[in-house]
Formats: C-alpha cells, sequence, structure tokens
C-alpha cells in the first residue's frame, strides 16, 4: 500500500515538475521573443533617427547655398517633412521625456519654420535677413546634434542591448540624448507665423480686463449668479498660475450634484463650469436651452452673445454661444456650453477661447459682395445659407468670411471665401452630423 | 477503507495537477505575452461605445468589447423597448441617436484612444481632473517638444504609466467616453497643461520642477 501511494506521489510530482518546466522554457522563449522583437524596433527607430537627422543636414545645408525660389521651396517641403520624420522617430526611442524635450522642440520648431519659409515662398515673398539668419543658427544645433548621434550609433555596434541600457539611468542612450541638450549652444528663438512657433504657443490675452478682482469679489459674484439654483455650499479650493490665474471653487447643490468652477481673477470672468451628471429627462426644447445659455452670458454681463449652433444628446444640449455683431459671427469668441435637458442647470461651461480673443472689432465690413463671393463657390455645390463670420485661422489669425454652408452628395460643407480678397480661405464638410441647427 | 483513501488522494492530486497545468499555461503563456488587437473596425468601436452607454443605463451587464453578440442585441432590444423605439436589436439610426451614439462610418479611434487613457489614468478622478487628463494629451500634440499627433503622444515610450502596467487595455467607461469627448471639443481644466502627477506616487524629481497650473482631485497639472 505504501509503495503505491509514494509511486502515485512521485508521479504526480514529476507530472507537476514537467508541467512547470514547459511553463518556464516556453515563457523564457516568448519573454526572448517579445524582448528581442522590442530591441529590434528601438534600434530601427534609433537608425532611422540617424539618418533622419543626416538628411535634415543636408538638406539645410542646401537651402543655405541656393537662391533659387523654385529650389528653395522643394527643399523647405523636403525639410519640413524630414523634422516630421525625424521627430517621429525620436519620440518612439525609450528614453526620459526631460532627457529629449528640449531636442524634440528643436526639431519640431524647425519642421514648423521650414514649413512657414515654403509657405512665404509659395505666396510670392521673399526670405526676410532674419530668416536667414536663423537658418544659419540652426543649421549649427543641427551638426552638433548630428555629431552626437553619430558618435553614439558607432559605439553601440557591438553587443549592444538598447534595452537594457534604457533602464539604467547613466546608460549611454539616456546620457547621450541629455548632453545633446547641454552642448552649450543656445537653441534658437524662432519668431515666425507658423505651427509650434512659440509666438503662436503662447497667445497674448486680450480679452480680460488689466484689473484683478480679489477673492471675495469672486466669491459674491458667484453667489449672485447661483441664486437661482438650490446652492448647498460653495467651497474656494485653490488659485491656478497658469498663462491665465484663476481663482478655483467647489460648488455643491442641495441634489448632490457637484461642480467646478473655474474664475478668471483678471476680470472676474467665469472660464469654465464643471459638473458630471446623468440627465435622463427630456424636460426642455432645444431653444428653451439655448435661451438659458444666452440669458447666463448676459448675467455675466458678456455682450453681444448669441447661440449659434447647438444639438441635443443623450438629454443634454450642447450649444456654442458667440459674439454677434453687425450680423458678424465672430467665432474665436466663442463659449461652450451644456445644458442639462432634466433640470435646466448648466453642466459646463468653456470660455477660455472667449478669453483670449474677446476684443473690439472694427473689421465687420466686407470691401466684397455677397454676391461676388458665391460666384466663387463651386458649381457643385448647392448653397443654403450665406452669413458674414470672422473665423480664426491657423497661427492665431482672424479674418473676415462669407461663411456658406452648402450641400453636395447628402453631405454638408462650409465654405469660407475671402469677404475682401474673395480668396477661397477654407473649407469644412460636417463629418460627424449630430443634427446639429445653425441659427441666427 | 484505505483503497478508497488512495483513489481519493491520486483523484485529489490530479485535480491538483489540471489546475496547476492550467495556471501555468494560462499564466505564463496566455496572460501577459498576449497580444491585443488594436484593429478596430468602426462597427466595434460602435459597438463598444454602445455597450458602455447600456452598460451604464443597466440594460447590458456583459463585457465591454465591440461584440454584437446574443447578449447585446438583447441589451438594445431592451432600450429600444423601454424608449418606445421599434425593437429590433439593430443599430438604427433612430436607435443611436437616442443613445447620443455617433453613426458614422468613420472610426473615431482618436475618441476610443483618447477615452482608453482618461480610463486608465484617472478613473479615480473628479470629472474635471477626467477632462483635464485628456486635455493634457491634446496639449501635448501641440507642443513642439512632444510627438505631433494623438497616438504618437499616447503610445510615447514612458509618457504614461497605464500603458506600462497594462491598465490602459482596460475597456473604457462611458464617463471616460464623455469626458474624452468634452477634450476633444476643446474643454480644458488644465489651462493649457503638458504634465500631470500624482505627488503622492510620483517618482521623478524632476516633475516637480515644473511650474503647477491646478491640482484637481489628486492630480497636479503643470506647463
Amino acid at each position: 500500500m505504501k509503495t503505491r501511494q509514494v509511486v502515485a506521489l512521485v508521479v504526480v510530482f514529476s507530472i507537476l515538475v514537467g508541467l512547470l518546466t514547459v511553463g518556464f522554457v516556453t515563457t523564457t522563449n516568448n519573454l526572448a521573443n517579445v524582448s528581442g522583437n522590442l530591441q529590434s524596433v528601438y534600434e530601427r527607430n534609433l537608425y532611422e533617427l540617424v539618418s533622419d537627422v543626416n538628411d535634415i543636414e543636408v538638406t539645410l545645408s542646401k537651402s543655405l547655398v541656393s537662391n533659387d525660389s523654385t529650389q528653395l521651396k522643394k527643399l523647405y517641403y523636403k525639410l519640413y517633412e524630414q523634422c516630421n520624420l525625424g521627430q517621429s522617430n525620436l519620440s518612439r526611442l525609450p528614453v526620459n521625456h526631460e532627457s529629449i524635450l528640449q531636442t524634440t522642440k528643436f526639431i519640431n520648431q524647425m519642421g514648423g519654420f521650414s514649413y512657414y519659409l515654403f509657405d512665404k515662398l509659395n505666396n510670392g515673398e521673399s526670405l526676410s535677413e532674419a530668416d536667414l539668419s536663423s537658418l544659419n543658427e540652426l543649421y549649427v544645433m543641427c551638426v552638433s546634434i548630428q555629431q552626437i548621434l553619430n558618435e553614439y550609433a558607432y559605439q553601440i555596434q557591438n553587443n549592444y542591448n538598447i534595452l537594457k541600457d534604457a533602464n539604467l539611468k547613466d546608460g549611454q542612450i539616456n546620457t547621450t540624448f541629455t548632453s545633446m541638450q547641454e552642448t552649450g549652444l543656445e537653441y534658437p528663438t524662432l519668431i515666425y507665423d507658423g505651427p509650434f512657433s512659440d509666438s503662436v504657443m503662447y497667445p497674448e490675452i486680450k480679452g480680460l480686463t488689466k484689473e484683478e478682482w480679489n477673492l471675495e469679489q469672486v466669491s459674491n459674484m458667484l453667489e449672485e449668479l447661483f441664486k437661482d439654483y438650490d446652492v448647498k455650499r460653495i467651497d474656494y479650493k485653490d488659485e491656478t498660475q497658469g498663462t491665465i490665474s484663476t481663482f478655483n471653487f467647489n460648488m455643491t447643490l442641495n441634489n448632490g450634484h457637484e461642480y467646478y468652477l473655474q474664475v478668471a481673477k483678471r476680470g472676474g470672468i467665469i472660464l469654465t463650469i464643471s459638473s458630471y451628471q446623468k440627465s435622463t429627462a427630456d424636460n426642455l426644447e432645444l431653444t428653451e436651452c439655448e435661451q438659458k445659455a444666452e440669458d447666463f452670458a448676459k448675467m455675466l454681463e458678456l455682450e453681444n452673445i448669441k447661440a449659434v449652433w447647438s444639438t441635443k444628446l443623450n438629454n443634454i444640449a450642447y450649444i456654442n454661444l458667440c459674439t454677434v455683431i453687425n450680423d458678424t459671427i465672430v467665432y474665436p469668441e466663442m463659449i461652450k456650453v451644456k445644458i442639462s435637458c432634466e433640470t435646466g442647470e448648466i453642466m459646463g461651461w468653456e470660455a477660455r477661447s472667449y478669453a483670449y480673443n474677446k476684443e473690439e472689432r472694427n473689421n465687420t465690413m466686407p470691401s466684397q459682395t455677397a454676391s461676388s463671393a458665391r460666384e466663387k463657390i463651386s458649381k457643385l455645390l448647392t448653397i443654403e445659407t450665406e452669413k458674414k463670420a470672422i473665423i480664426p485661422l491657423e497661427y492665431n489669425k482672424q479674418i473676415l468670411c462669407y461663411e456658406f454652408k452648402c450641400t453636395y452628395n447628402n453631405y454638408i460643407y462650409y465654405v469660407y471665401i475671402n469677404a475682401d480678397t474673395l480668396k477661397q480661405e477654407n473649407i469644412l464638410r460636417v463629418i460627424d452630423t449630430l443634427d446639429g441647427n445653425l441659427m441666427m | 477503507m484505505k483503497k478508497q483513501n488512495i483513489k481519493k488522494i491520486i483523484s485529489l492530486c490530479s485535480i491538483f495537477v489540471i489546475i496547476m497545468a492550467y495556471i501555468t499555461f494560462s499564466a505564463f503563456i496566455g496572460g501577459n505575452l498576449q497580444t491585443k488587437n488594436l484593429n478596430i473596425s468602426s462597427n466595434m468601436m460602435q459597438t463598444r461605445i454602445v455597450q458602455a452607454k447600456l452598460f451604464d443605463m443597466g440594460f447590458y451587464d456583459g463585457k465591454i468589447n465591440g461584440l454584437y453578440d446574443d447578449k447585446t442585441i438583447l441589451a438594445i432590444k431592451d432600450y429600444q423597448n423601454a424608449k418606445g423605439l421599434n425593437v429590433t436589436g439593430v443599430l438604427d439610426s433612430t436607435t443611436t441617436a437616442s443613445l447620443g451614439v455617433s453613426s458614422s462610418a468613420q472610426t473615431n479611434s482618436d475618441l476610443y484612444l483618447l477615452a482608453k487613457l482618461i480610463h486608465s489614468e484617472a478613473r479615480g478622478e473628479p470629472y474635471a481632473g477626467q477632462v483635464a487628463v485628456g486635455a493634457v494629451v491634446l496639449n501635448r500634440v501641440k507642443d513642439p517638444g512632444f510627438p505631433n499627433t494623438l497616438e504618437g503622444v499616447i503610445y510615447q515610450p514612458w509618457a504614461f504609466t497605464a500603458l506600462h502596467d497594462g491598465q490602459f487595455q482596460l475597456e473604457p467607461n462611458s464617463t471616460s467616453y464623455q469626458a474624452a469627448q468634452d477634450a476633444l471639443n476643446g474643454w480644458d481644466p488644465s489651462y493649457g497643461s503638458i504634465y500631470y502627477y500624482n505627488p503622492v506616487t510620483a517618482t521623478s524629481s524632476w516633475i516637480f520642477t515644473r511650474t503647477t497650473v491646478v491640482t484637481i482631485g489628486n492630480h497636479v497639472f503643470a506647463i
């Protein structure tokens, strides 16, 4: 009996050990495969980055010696594309963000700057002295990065494991990229109206008065503003020291709804109202919600604000308010509002764009007529409505346009024709139609 | 008696072995190394969002997996019944509109990825904090110090812990979708922040050198 027992146990134990061994071997193999694959991916990104930077250096140096605008256009566009590839490969490497922050910024800005130069030449303008000296500075920086990168690529050719190295704080890859940022060379500050320009990143705040409100004034304003809400308490939370300084509050209603409020110190304008609540009944029409949103703006003493677009989803009304002057919609001065169709409470309010862009507008009188703008619309499109609008272009520019809502093949398009030059500035297609209404 | 005992021991041992074998194989082979299929068709995408919504409203208690299976069809029928719509179990335009889900044929993978990131990084946070996390991702896309696409920012190595510890593979709930939608619509309670961290658990000392913009819930948002 005893022997059989022992045999059984031994058999069971052996099977167990066998299975564990199979499991272990398979796992180790799998892990080796996975880490091998991952290593290949990272190495590929690294070597691609090296060749991208080498390409960038060549293209940049060619652009410095060319004086033919057609050739330059090609080179700048190529540079823009090479920078895009370069930053993409750089961002795929297993390196600490702080070790590549400056280099990523440099490559992105060089790409943005190249695109700006390409665009400038495309519009028939010529390059300024400042542009050329920026290019020279970029070139010096580029060569420095290129050298460090090529040296690193050369050093790691034997038995290098990028995965292991990346896990070491002072590993080769981290030190290489850190040293790239600490060459003693200053990264050039580029001032241009293109992607990633510093001036675009930090636009001027036009819509807030210089005068700062104190906490007491803001608290009083909030109490007055929400006097029709069944407020349980409004608690001051903290301050925000961002591009716009704000006082932040938590508000609780007696029905349990919680709110987060941010009020700009300058001028005491409410920038954010944020609340998440389930809206389960549809008690209000969209027009009633629009009225509520407009009334709320009036209580905040914001002038000439009208609802210009709205839609209802999940019993929540989404409304875009804009300044409307002389029948012109000022899209940059937009406030996005969410209202619960169950309670009529404001659930969301986002007025940052408004705070940045609100200003006196004198350019609402177009020099071209609407009918001449209409002629610029493709004959394929059926025009449904026609309005005047100030629209934001890329890189903080704003222009007066005629806005045409058109249809073609069941798609809705918005076409914007410059009201002074009749140039087609933008064309939008409503992709995800939420059946929003355009009004006014 | 004794024979029975031995049989018992053997059968218990066999069960033990089978269980161990299952655990061994599933843990070592199945679990960690399984790569998820990230190719999601627009229909699966839409079904996921519908499932999340129905789950939230109590019509559905299955997995949020994007599969249009019997359980999902049943839940859709229940929903249609409750809302007085045609009970078909089909996601027709009336049903999707009533659910507030886009019926567009375009894959909205941006929304999905952002919702996933918000869910995995900030699901216990106040709603504004969730929108703010989504906004940080979008602010990074615009910032020259980061990749220029949403995918690039989210999948950047070592950028988000949720991508390392596997939480990113959790299916987002409807709050995360809502927060992602709000962030994509331009809501930014983080006021242009490009970093956020939990001061209690942050391991990088560098992150503390950034200028704090705002604190929402457990997260400090910074530029």
